[in-house]
């Protein structure tokens, strides 16, 4: 299931993250002059891509954090891989990926 | 062509001076141009002024435009003033100094306005002038100027003429909506009797006309009412991309946003009267 994912994803440093008052976010892409649009559970996700834990772990850790929403798990995971389609993520992965 | 067969056509845009320089013969649009211009004509070009030219060529496409480095020909002179009117509001909107610029519609009562921002052929431009039926001031129907102050968005009115189809037309007329025109001669062109001035931003609603949906109202995040409005944005010299997100969240943070689609011209008139606490028609 995850073999489609960075192990570690870390997200570009140059994109500029906005969060609004109501937990939503908007990310700001200045290499493809694009923003996207985060719910509050997206945002937690994006916050978590620093390299530091695995694309299993983010999903568990979400799952866990929100054992009320419907069906996190697969969100989060789908909610990396549109990161990296999006090329938001590092080509690279992280240093405590090697 | 020497100099003196030419004639200029002055106009000021939202504060930027623009010049249509036109052979002086064959002028009969040139009446009609005017009259689509209404209040941005002015007596006199102020310098700087951005230059579009305009020659008569023995053409299939006879009616040449130029403006920087593009040309446009045109087969006749209907065509001729629908390009004209399009190009010189696109360079007013180019050089405005609004924070933020979009294709939106706004309408203002008791000293607010609702932004209703959509794409050409949401129904915005109908949706808009239908409240002038409720007791709203129409403040435009396709060019959203918006001055941020602090953290208060304000919309400022837009003379543009509407372009309406005859169906938009015969409901709007149904609704007892004033309107001049056709104006310059094109059928489609028409103008509001009545204008209210810049208002602060009270609800943003993008519409969507869908005579086979049910009606639907649904609340956006703040993320993605800042989202819809830079989807919309137009381009401006004097405004980087990042100002114009950041006038965006700015807003969206304190207002709220909503997408509405709307089945009937009277649905979407109910869902914006229960959005807006104004009294339902």
């Amino acid at each position: 299931m995850f073999a489609d994912l960075p192990t570690y994803p870390r997200r570009r440093e140059n994109v500029e993250m906005e969060v609004m008052p109501d937990g939503s976010a908007l990310l700001y892409d200045p290499q493809s002059d694009q923003g996207h649009v985060l719910t509050a559970l997206g945002a937690l996700v994006w916050d978590m891509c620093d390299g530091s834990m695995t694309s299993q772990a983010i999903c568990e850790e979400c799952a866990a954090l929100l054992p009320q929403l419907p069906d996190t798990f697969n969100v989060v995971h789908d909610l990396i891989a549109s990161f990296r389609e999006l090329s938001l993520l590092q080509a690279a992965e992280g240093a405590s990926d090697t | 062509m020497s100099d003196l067969d030419m004639i200029d056509l002055a106009f000021n845009v939202f504060g930027q001076p623009i010049v249509v320089r036109a052979p002086a013969q064959h002028s009969d649009w040139h009446a009609r141009l005017r009259d689509l211009m209404g209040p941005y004509n002015t007596p006199r070009a102020m310098q700087p002024a951005e230059l579009i030219g305009v020659e008569l060529m023995d053409d299939d496409l006879p009616w040449h435009v130029t403006y920087d480095k593009y040309t446009s020909m045109l087969a006749n002179e209907d065509q001729l003033l629908q390009h004209l009117e399009w190009r010189i509001f696109s360079i007013g909107v180019l050089h405005a100094s609004a924070t933020l610029s979009l294709h939106a519609g706004a309408a203002a009562r008791e000293g607010k306005a609702v932004l209703l921002p959509g794409e050409s052929g949401s129904g915005k431009t109908t949706l808009t002038l239908a409240l002038a039926s409720q007791g709203w001031q129409i403040l435009t129907d396709d060019i959203g100027l918006i001055d941020v102050q602090d953290v208060t968005g304000i919309v400022r009115p837009c003379a543009r003429c509407c372009h309406l189809s005859a169906d938009s037309l015969r409901q709007l007329t149904a609704k007892q909506v004033a309107l001049q025109g056709p104006i310059g001669g094109l059928p489609e062109y028409f103008r509001q009797a009545a204008q209210g001035r810049a208002t602060p931003i009270g609800w943003i609603v993008t519409p969507r006309y869908a005579p086979k949906e049910e009606l639907s109202l649904t609340r956006l995040t703040q993320a993605e009412t800042a989202a819809l409005m830079i989807h919309g944005g137009l381009r401006q010299m004097n405004r980087t991309v990042r100002e114009q997100w950041a006038a965006a969240i700015t807003i969206a943070s304190h207002i709220p946003g909503y997408r509405l689609i709307f089945p009937s011209l009277d649905a979407g008139l109910v869902a914006l009267a229960h959005i807006t606490g104004a009294a339902t028609p």
